[in-house]
């Protein structure tokens, strides 16, 4: 009897534990921060800021060709050295291309973040308001530069201030890509006022007062608003601070990884190398600048020992992909205006005396083993430069009041490319209008501003069709006015539908 | 040199133990000292022997057991002692000594127990009263094969039952499916219990001795699955260790096992040789699109490996292969007395792997423990714990056979090593570098013990609790020296990384059990509350730039890089709590009928939606009770069983549900800064899988008993499948939601039958072999679920899901050979883009390009059947056992072929590249010309897909029992025991990259593929067993 009291008893009390035990199965992540406990102190809030610079080293976007595939390739400067990249080469891409969906997917992960972490930072109120300050314009920069790319791809594309639930994410229509560059326009005004001027060393790489400018520039740039334009242009030049280099050359010199910052960059995005934590901060971007050593360089390969001692006595090589080497006729020196002191500094077709293969851009080129061995490389993206603020204004000023007020803008960037100098003066608007095209083809070569200016100024069919390519590209048989834009990717109308409410062709690709 | 040092070494060992066994034998003799013996010989009734019966003299702890041969030595102390022989299903008989000192006994089978018992979840069960699929395997099928993880033992052994090797390394897991895959995001491994604790679903299996199992049951159908609820879908193996119940009394038995291997690598690879290369290469250097635009040699052009240089022509399997060695020992002691009952063992195993470096070195010790406290009162414990330590393998294996280019030196003419890729000049590894100077180890502890405290207040009712507990440490060691050759190019200092994981799980179950006879009636009522807690934690640290190499892992402070260090760690919990039920119910051991319930809840899922309730029936009809059939000479047996259930499923991360932040990185101007980004899509209104099973099943005896049929057919329909599935773009890339459906269907039989039984000699024959079909029926509306990439990523998906497809389906495009005219090109619209002798692609839409369009469904890797025959022929003591193992009908994705005809990039080529199309001298190839790889899209095609079907003669052993009485050593020795086991002697296939038993990505849901793993070995293993 005694042990059925016993059994009774543990009975009893397993039973009395399992209804106790009622919170046995919640869960709470012990080793994961929740979003509900963050933005209380100055430090989680940089933490947040940081964390959207990191988005921008994705594959997609700036760490390898990402959005070089939009802004680089496709335009009458850059080509393969083989039949590589035919989809971008030869614009046979369609909305199924797998390029354009992860770009558009990266992009849209920075704008959730950063609407989630704006508002969040607003509604904090225990930071310190110069850290708040300075958070809100990293941010509002951040944002805009996003939708700037999204909507200069885009066109129209989907868009939201305040994160959205997921459901509401996930049926979201596009919306009218004025709205939002305009709304684009109103914050970089913001963050202007609230960023500062400079940054620390440690802090270089960080969007200043004068990257917000530059980039309001380049929206105002996309709409054709020239008085804006030349507004903001014209603030950057007289009062970021800011100055061109006299060397053309030392612009792109990247190689000691310290120094990289020169005062003619507004804003790049950070990579580090070798030394990198993560790959996502080693830049691959500059393979497909590097040529490749062997397989097609030398030109002479009877030489190849020779050459490869030559480079290795610098802590050289050539261990890239030749994939985005300039096009013959950019790569010809006769294309170029007598006495450019820029075509050797950014073109090679030899080097250390050893004739090359292929054409390169030098400027753009690292052959540097130390710090940027392959796939590791520390060159950072300059996303901003001071010549390219210089050729804006005096594109908006000609476009506004002739050229008279225009000419001090180019000839400050053509002094230091010619040797004596070779001012403009005496053009008429129009001759001023065709002569700065060129203007900003030859400065800004290799650097990826040429095809979204071929799209502004409305000439990307007639020049892709007028250009000579290498003979296994053909973009002159496939290109349409319809590839000004690219459509929306495939993958993402399967599951959202409603993105084509507005626009049921999908830019022209159904 | 090797064997004899092996030969030595065993016989140095076994002086050891021969030492220890005669000391036992003296101890334990010395007792028994002045008595009579008795001898005998035990038999079933069809006068086979019964090793293992039971003879205790009556009224005394005085016993043994029968040997292999069912021989008996007992000593009575008088003359006239009754003897009692039992034996478990047979009715015990009772024999008085008096005058005889020979006593042969044959025992008739007990009709109320003539079925073996069978474990089943919480509890066991008659096999008779059995209304579950449940595939048994028994230690007298392990016996001789020297594997380290019971899963390698029961490859082909059980139907339904799908178990492939991921890898040839020591100790490499293999993937066990039961019944197909039925979960897509979730997990598809069986859940393991031993010995009634639940150590989950990814236990280590080198963490048990294969020689401590008794039995293995392989639970499939949902009235043996549903009582374990949500983890129960993807099959139950229940393991059960040795005790020492059955063992003689008094006195232990003392056994020792040990067994010697020599291993040789199956993978018969043949890789392309030096000349081949320079010769491929320098037509490749030559080849331009010309005037044409159809492809031309220029002769003009350099080649890219001039004559007149020296290149080296390296050999490099042969440098980093070996003959691998296992040596495996077991020892142990079980026996019984009134009260008491207990199974002690250890167990060393070490080998050194086929590839130099590698290797495995474990250390197992068990005790299980039985005790009667009072008539009412007993208690118990399982404990067991190990030590294993894996060399890993230093090699890329993969590279070894497709990448490593056979014109790179080993070394550099100082004598260092070399490091350059000689094609594109990039720094590589260098495998004779890597053997020698890489560190890479993982050391494992791990303790499972398990207590029980059992109460029978009545006759009827038994009270249970366990506690039982599973601790694991796993720690993952790794050294880069700075000296390796890769690294001394970049001049990166050496790289050490420690890698902790810390595991514990705590399990609680309480059951009560009712059973009783009324009359015809018998009832078995089951009820019990279980909870189980498991948490893992894991620590990894890393750090770059030793100058030294001298401490590497072993003082990790010593990296000298800051910008290298990593410090990680997580906390991972799961807290499970389940009432559980189970109703059996028989009449007159005719007709039976099974009721069961789970109700299980688990952490993992959002609040009020953590429980679920998981129910099935079961009947059976013996249909040999009944009267029409009694009396039949032909049929000594029949019974059909019918089952129906719903099964879980959590296939669920922990945390899934809640929204978090994730730590990220970034740099301003080379500073190193923290950050934070949103993480992952929370999940929202996550349930379980449910999994729906019928099953039928009947087994059949004909004349009595020499042929035995079981066969089971089941239809499985998994619904609300977790899917990490796609969302838009603009929500983020996937978040886990309940969609999908899968069905699985297959016919499983085992066939057992004893051709000949003679005195002397007899054959038994069992084939298992299971037919399944697996399909998706929905994917959540989606057209196709892209699993992971091949190796080539360039090349696109090659694995995918798809509706009314099996799981997975491999997709590509046709490959249609090579372009032989200009005509060809210009009609598929190819100009410039493709050559005469380049690669021939199937343009599906006739679009001009080659994309995911034109991609086909070109195979699958599940098998149409597959399988295992065993052939057991005995002949006096000599014992000869063989087995096949097969499958039918399954496709292997071969990755190799990725880049291995195209030439592409610093790797090697295919071996198949020297047949090519050669302008003017082979122009009917189908093996594309030299230097136009890189002119087209290269996608995966059905190039890459091959038949995977196979005949493996698994193996085959040959045992010989010494005759220890005739020997007179029949008082040492119980039971001596030699064999010669051979494994993988024998493989047929078709399947280019030798063995086709390929799983490179290990249990996930990509199966079949081939890319390169460590090789597969055959081996000859010669053993000896032993009892005192």
């Amino acid at each position: 009897m005694k042990n059925i009291k016993i059994s009774k008893i543990i009975l009893i009390s397993l039973l009395s534990f399992l209804v106790a035990c009622s919170d046995f199965l919640d869960e709470k992540s012990k080793s994961q921060l929740s979003s509900e406990s963050f933005f209380n102190t100055d430090n989680e809030v940089t933490l947040a800021v940081n964390g959207l610079y990191m988005l921008l080293h994705t594959s997609s976007l700036y760490r390898d060709v990402g959005l070089d595939r939009f802004y680089l390739h496709g335009a009458d400067e850059v080509g393969a050295n083989r039949a590589e990249d035919g989809v971008v080469h030869n614009y046979t891409w369609d909305a199924s291309s797998g390029f354009i969906y992860g770009t558009y997917r990266d992009l849209y992960e920075l704008a959730r973040n950063s609407a989630l972490f704006l508002k969040s930072i607003e509604a904090s109120e225990n930071i310190s308001s110069d850290v708040r300050n300075q958070a809100i314009g990293e941010v509002l920069f951040i944002r805009a530069l996003t939708y700037y790319h999204l909507t200069n791809i885009w066109g129209d594309v989907p868009y939201f201030r305040e994160l959205p639930t997921i459901d509401e994410l996930a049926n979201i229509i596009r919306s009218d890509k004025n709205e939002i560059r305009n709304d684009m326009k109103t914050d970089l005004s913001r963050a202007f006022d609230l960023l500062p001027d400079v940054y620390s060393q440690d802090n270089l790489g960080r969007a200043t007062k004068w990257a917000a400018a530059t980039l309001k520039a380049k929206i105002h740039m996309m709409d054709n608003e020239w008085e804006d334009m030349r507004d903001e242009c014209v603030n950057v030049i007289n009062g970021s601070g800011h100055a061109l280099l006299d060397d053309y050359a030392e612009v792109f010199n990247q190689f000691d990884p310290l120094k990289q910052y020169n005062d003619e960059i507004i804003f790049a995005i950070d990579f580090t190398g070798v030394n990198a934590v993560s790959s996502l901060f080693k830049s691959t971007r500059v393979n497909h600048y590097n040529p490749r050593i062997v397989k097609d360089e030398p030109k002479d390969m009877t030489r190849l020992s020779e050459f490869k001692s030559a480079l290795a006595s610098r802590n050289e090589n050539m261990r890239g992909y030749g994939k985005a080497i300039p096009l013959p006729e950019l790569a010809r020196v006769e294309n170029w205006e007598d006495g450019d002191l820029r075509y050797d500094k950014a073109i090679a077709t030899s080097y250390l005396g050893f004739e090359l293969k292929f054409p390169y851009f030098r400027k753009m080129w690292n052959l540097d083993q130390i710090n940027s061995p392959r796939s590791n490389s520390t060159d950072n993206y300059v996303e901003f430069r001071l010549a390219d603020v210089y050729l804006m204004a005096a594109e908006a000023e000609n476009e506004l009041n002739g050229p008279g007020n225009a000419y001090q803008y180019v000839n400050e960037v053509r002094k230091r490319a010619f040797d004596p100098d070779k001012p403009w003066s005496g053009l008429s608007q129009d001759q001023f209008r065709l002569q700065l095209r060129d203007e900003r083809k030859f400065e800004l070569c290799g650097e990826g501003d040429r095809r979204m200016d071929l799209v502004r100024w409305g000439v990307l069919v007639e020049t892709v069709k007028n250009t000579e390519y290498r003979s296994f590209n053909n973009p002159q048989d496939n290109i349409a006015e319809r590839h000004v834009l690219y459509p929306l990717p495939e993958e993402e109308i399967l599951l959202n539908p409603a993105l084509l409410e507005t626009d049921p062709t999908n830019n022209g690709f159904r | 040199m090797k064997c004899n040092y092996t030969f030595n070494y065993l016989t140095t060992r076994l002086r050891g133990k021969w030492l220890f066994a005669i000391a036992i034998l003296l101890l334990t003799s010395s007792a028994f000292a002045q008595s009579k013996i008795v001898t005998g010989k035990v038999t079933d009734e069809n006068k086979q022997p019964l090793p293992g019966a039971s003879i205790v003299v009556k009224g005394t702890l005085t016993g043994t057991q029968s040997d292999f041969d069912g021989n008996f030595s007992i000593s009575t102390s008088q003359d006239k002692e009754i003897l009692v022989i039992s034996y478990i299903g047979y009715i015990p008989k009772e024999v008085s000594s008096k005058g005889k000192s020979v006593i042969n006994i044959q025992l008739e089978p007990d009709a109320q127990s003539l079925d073996e018992v069978v474990v089943v979840g919480y509890g066991t069960t008659a096999k008779k009263d059995l209304v579950s699929a449940v595939s048994t395997v028994s230690n007298e099928v392990l016996k001789n094969q020297p594997v380290a993880r019971v899963d390698q033992a029961l490859q082909g052994r059980a139907t339904g039952v799908q178990v492939t090797s991921n890898s040839g390394a020591p100790g490499a897991a293999a993937t066990i499916r039961v019944r197909g895959t039925s979960s897509i995001n979730g997990n598809n491994n069986p859940l393991f219990v031993i010995d009634g604790f639940i150590v989950g679903t990814s236990f280590n299996l080198n963490n048990i001795n294969v020689n401590d199992i008794k039995s293995i049951q392989v639970l499939k159908d949902a009235t043996a699955l549903s009582i374990y609820g949500t983890r129960g879908a993807s099959g139950v193996i229940l393991i059960t260790t040795k005790n020492g119940k059955g063992a003689q009394s008094g006195k232990p038995l003392v056994s020792i096992n040990h067994y010697s291997s020599v291993q040789t690598m199956t993978n018969k690879v043949n890789v392309l040789r030096g000349q081949d290369y320079l010769d491929y290469k320098n037509e490749e250097s030559q080849f331009v699109p010309g005037a044409s635009g159809f492809g031309e040699i220029d002769i003009s052009l350099p080649l890219a490996f001039p004559s007149g240089v020296e290149y080296a022509n390296t050999d490099w399997i042969d440098l980093i292969k070996r003959t691998g060695i296992i040596n495996n020992t077991d020892l142990s002691v079980s026996g019984n007395s009134e009260k008491l009952n207990y199974y002690l063992s250890f167990n060393k195993f070490s080998q050194e792997g086929v590839i130099k470096g590698s290797g495995l070195d474990r250390h197992l010790f068990r005790v299980n423990l039985g005790l009667e406290l009072s008539d009412k009162w007993k208690t118990g414990v399982t404990f067991n714990v190990s030590n294993n330590k894996s060399e890993n393998n230093k090699v890329n294996f993969g590279n070894i056979l497709f990448r490593n280019l056979p014109i790179r030196p080993v070394y550099n003419q100082d004598g260092s090593y070399n490091a350059i890729n000689p094609e594109s000049a990039s720094p590589e590894r260098n495998p004779v570098a890597d053997i020698s100077l890489r560190q890479d180890y993982d050391e494992t502890t791990n303790i499972v013990g398990n207590t029980y405290i059992e109460f029978k207040p009545t006759s009827s009712i038994t009270l249970k609790s366990t506690f039982g507990t599973e601790l694991s440490y796993v720690r993952r060691n790794q050294y880069l020296p700075g000296a390796l050759p890769e690294r001394l190019e970049s001049n990166l200092g050496g790289s050490a990384s420690i890698r902790q994981n810390q595991f514990r799980s705590l399990l609680n179950e309480n059951t009560i059990t009712y059973k009783k006879s009324f009359g015809d009636h018998k009832l078995t009522v089951l009820a019990g509350a279980t909870w189980q807690k498991d948490v893992a934690e894991n620590t990894s640290m890393s750090a770059s730039g030793f100058v030294n190499d001298a401490v590497g892992f072993n003082n990790i402070s010593l990296g000298s890089d800051a910008a290298t260090y990593r410090l990680n760690s997580s906390y991972v919990q799961r807290t499970f709590m389940s009432l559980l039920s189970r109703i059996d119910y028989s009449y007159n051991s005719k007709y039976s009928l099974t009721l069961v319930g789970r109700r299980d809840g688990s952490s993992v899922f959002e609040a009020g939606n953590k429980f679920a309730f998981f129910p099935s029936v079961g009947a059976s009809w013996n249909v040999d009770e009944e009267e029409f059939l009694n009396e039949s000479e032909t049929i000594s047996k029949l019974k059909l069983r019918a089952s129906y259930g719903i099964v879980g499923e959590q296939g669920v991360r922990p945390y899934n549900s809640i929204a978090t932040f994730r730590g990220v990185n970034t740099y301003f101007n080379e500073n190193l800064v923290n950050g934070v980004i949103v993480g992952t899509l929370p999940s929202s209104n996550l349930s379980w899988e449910t999994t729906k099973q019928l099953d039928l099943g009947f087994e059949l005896s004909l004349y009595d008993g020499r042929i035995n049929i079981e066969a089971d057919y089941y239809n499985k329909r998994t619904e609300d499948l977790l899917l990490e599935r796609k969302v838009p773009g603009t929500v983020g890339s996937t978040q886990l939601q309940n969609v999908g459906v899968i069905e699985n269907k297959g016919l499983e039989i085992s066939l057992n039958t004893q051709n000949i039984v003679k005195d002397n000699f007899s054959w038994e024959t069992s084939l298992s072999i299971s037919f399944s079909k697996n399909k998706v029926i929905d994917l959540g509306g989606a057209k196709f679920v892209d699993l992971r990439l091949p190796s080539n990523s360039l090349a696109g998906t090659g694995i995918r899901l798809m509706p009314n497809q099996p799981i997975p389906s491999f997709v590509g495009v046709r490959y249609l050979g090579t372009y032989k005219s200009k005509e060809e090109i210009i009609a598929d619209g190819f100009e410039g883009k493709a050559f005469i002798g380049s690669p021939r692609y199937q343009d599906l839409d006739n679009n001009g390009v080659i994309n995911e369009e034109d991609k086909v469904i070109l195979g699958n890797p599940i098998p149409d059947y597959y399988g295992g025959l065993r052939n057991v022929f005995t002949y006096k003591r000599l014992t000869l056992d063989t087995f096949f193992q097969f499958s039918v009908g399954n496709d292997v994705f071969n990755g190799a072929n990725s880049t291995a005809i195209f030439g592409r990039g610093d790797e090697n080529i295919s071996p198949s590249v020297v047949n090519r199309w050669i302008e003017g001298v082979n122009e009917t190839s189908n093996i594309p010309r030299a230097g136009t790889s890189t002119s087209i899209f290269n996608p995966v095609s059905d190039l890459w897909i091959e038949d995977g079907s196979f005949l493996r003669l698994k193996s085959v052993s040959l045992s010989y029992n010494l005759p220890v009485e005739k020997l007179g050593i029949g008082k040492i020795f119980k039971r001596a025991n030699f064999y010669v086991t051979g494994n993988n002697l024998f493989l047929l296939t078709n399947f280019s990259l030798g063995d086709p038993e390929v799983n490179n990505y290990g249990s996930g849901l990509e199966q079949g593929v081939a890319a390169g793993s460590y090789p597969y070995t055959k081996s000859i293993t010669a053993g000896i067993t032993l009892d005192f």
